[in-house]
């Protein structure tokens, strides 16, 4: 079984190279991961297209000019918004995003933090690999920290703090 | 001689939105290892392509051997002595180690033609510098460890002659055994002349090679200390203390009962991972720049090939490669 067929998705870092198509249209970009489900025969089901991507872009406040708007004329708070819409049309069990919030503004960052919660909220799990401090401690229930390939910690959300993740994160003088 | 080879006075640097160096100063001794720390985003990457000329700073002064140099490119940072060894490898793959080397600078004969035995002979002897002796300079360098092709981008360095080497993370994809010959490497320079700028997160490293640290933290000057005053307690402490502000919406999930545990996983760059996740939880994963997170990933959803454990979603087995 693949990883996606068991609701398991990734929103990568790299979302203009690996997240999205960039040349492409807001609605492509969507129904991308769901194509198989909306053709029936040689007809694609354009009714349940549209009903799929009008539901999920007002789930997810999408700012475009239409549908049809090319993805890389939005905003990278919206191009973001594409990545996640695009993943949670499946149905996933299991969201990892990863760097969410990289290189888009305040503004942008903070309505990605709202729809984490709403995500959440549905029952999914998030994944959440991220760089900023700030954005672990604020959001997560529980915080792995990672060094060298390994698990280094499991923080509760009660130990979160700047000191105690960088301690882990960084290693000590001498206990290779 | 003057002390400081290298020092920066006020550097501030600021892109759309961000102020990402803010009135940095540095100060680098003619012929030390000096450590630059930091956590991610504290300024480390934007300040060193500053000093390699690729981006220019919007106020403040560089001075090489206490001479103000405007480092408005690549060329002039190189031609004042600096050379930095990037953390992705910058090699052309298809082209042979000495050719590499003399890239954009190939010498040429009197007639116009490129003198082979020059580059040849001068390459062989770059090679013995950096202990590459089983090397031959017309090898093609796709064939070599990603250490080795370091070592050649090293050499590329020192045969410009650069006084001042800046290594940005040099250590991060090397195994144990490839950051012993780096670091020994790194002393010999050192012996050279060399000065060395190093960028790392080990601090295991840092504190073997390194004579001073200077930390950087969200864009500003921390401070700079001799390896032997900055006990370990005190270098977390000056790294942290962000400035947090409140753009977070209250916390107010509630995780339900575990639904989704790995086992064991390895890959190859990941090493016996396990963890597990509840039903609406948002579980975090930090680590420091390729610290292996998104390597976790990679293994768990079956892009990169796991060697071992398993994983399990509602208590089922699943197969993901």
């Amino acid at each position: 079984m693949e990883a996606t067929h068991s609701g398991i998705v990734l929103a990568p870092e790299d979302r203009k190279h690996e997240g999205l198509i960039l040349a492409q249209t807001v609605t492509f970009n969507t129904v991308i991961a769901i194509l198989g489900k909306l053709i029936k025969g040689i007809r694609l089901n354009y009714k349940r297209q549209e009903k799929i991507i009008t539901d999920i872009s007002r789930k997810l406040r999408l700012k475009t000019a239409s549908y049809d708007t090319k993805v890389m004329n939005l905003s990278g708070g919206n191009q973001q918004k594409v990545v996640l819409a695009k993943w949670l049309v499946t149905n996933p069990q299991i969201l990892i995003l990863d760097e969410p919030t990289r290189g888009i503004d305040v503004g942008a960052k903070q309505e990605i933090y709202k729809l984490i919660y709403e995500i959440v909220g549905m029952g999914v799990g998030v994944i959440l690999i991220s760089s900023e401090m700030p954005e672990v401690i604020n959001l997560c229930d529980r915080v792995y920290v990672v060094r060298e390939g390994k698990i280094t910690g499991l923080l509760g959300r009660k130990d979160l703090s700047e000191q105690t993740i960088l301690k882990y994160a960084i290693g000590g003088i001498g206990h290779e | 001689m003057d002390k400081y080879i290298l020092r920066l006075e006020n550097i501030t640097k600021s892109f759309p939105g961000v102020k990402a160096l803010d009135s940095i100063k540095l100060c680098i001794k003619r012929g030390e290892i000096h450590a630059l720390i930091g956590e991610n985003g504290a300024g480390k990457s934007t300040l060193i392509k500053i000093l390699a000329g690729i981006y220019h700073p919007d106020t403040g002064t560089i001075y090489i051997d206490e001479v103000p140099i405007t480092m408005d490119s690549v060329l002039t940072s190189q031609k004042s002595g600096i050379s930095v060894i990037h953390q992705e490898l910058s090699l052309a793959e298809n082209m042979t180690i000495m050719e590499n080397i003399y890239l954009g600078r190939i010498p040429r004969r009197k007639n116009g033609l490129v003198d082979d035995r020059k580059m040849y002979e001068d390459t062989k002897r770059l090679l013995h510098t950096v202990g590459l002796d089983d090397l031959q300079p017309d090898e093609k360098v796709e064939k070599l460890s990603v250490a080795k092709q370091q070592m050649i981008e090293i050499c590329r360095s020192l045969s410009t002659n650069c006084k001042i080497l800046i290594m940005d993370e040099p250590t991060a994809s090397l195994a144990a055994a490839e950051v012993e010959t780096l670091i020994k490497l790194m002393k010999q320079l050192k012996e050279k002349g060399v000065t060395i700028l190093f960028i790392s997160h080990k601090l295991n490293e840092i504190y073997e090679v390194c004579e001073r640290i200077t930390v950087l933290r969200d864009g500003k000057y921390i401070g700079t200390e001799t390896v032997e005053e900055l006990s370990y307690d005190r270098l977390i402490n000056m790294m942290v203390g962000r400035e947090i502000t409140n753009i977070f919406p209250p916390h107010i999930n509630k995780p339900g009962e575990v639904f989704f545990a790995v086992n064991d996983i390895c890959s190859d760059k990941v090493r016996n991972v396990s963890f597990d996740l509840r039903k609406g939880e948002i579980l975090g994963f930090y680590g420091l720049m390729g610290s292996g997170r998104s390597e976790i990933m990679r293994a768990l959803l079956g892009i990169d090939k796991s060697k071992k454990g398993d994983i399990l979603l509602n208590n089922e087995k699943i197969r993901i490669n």
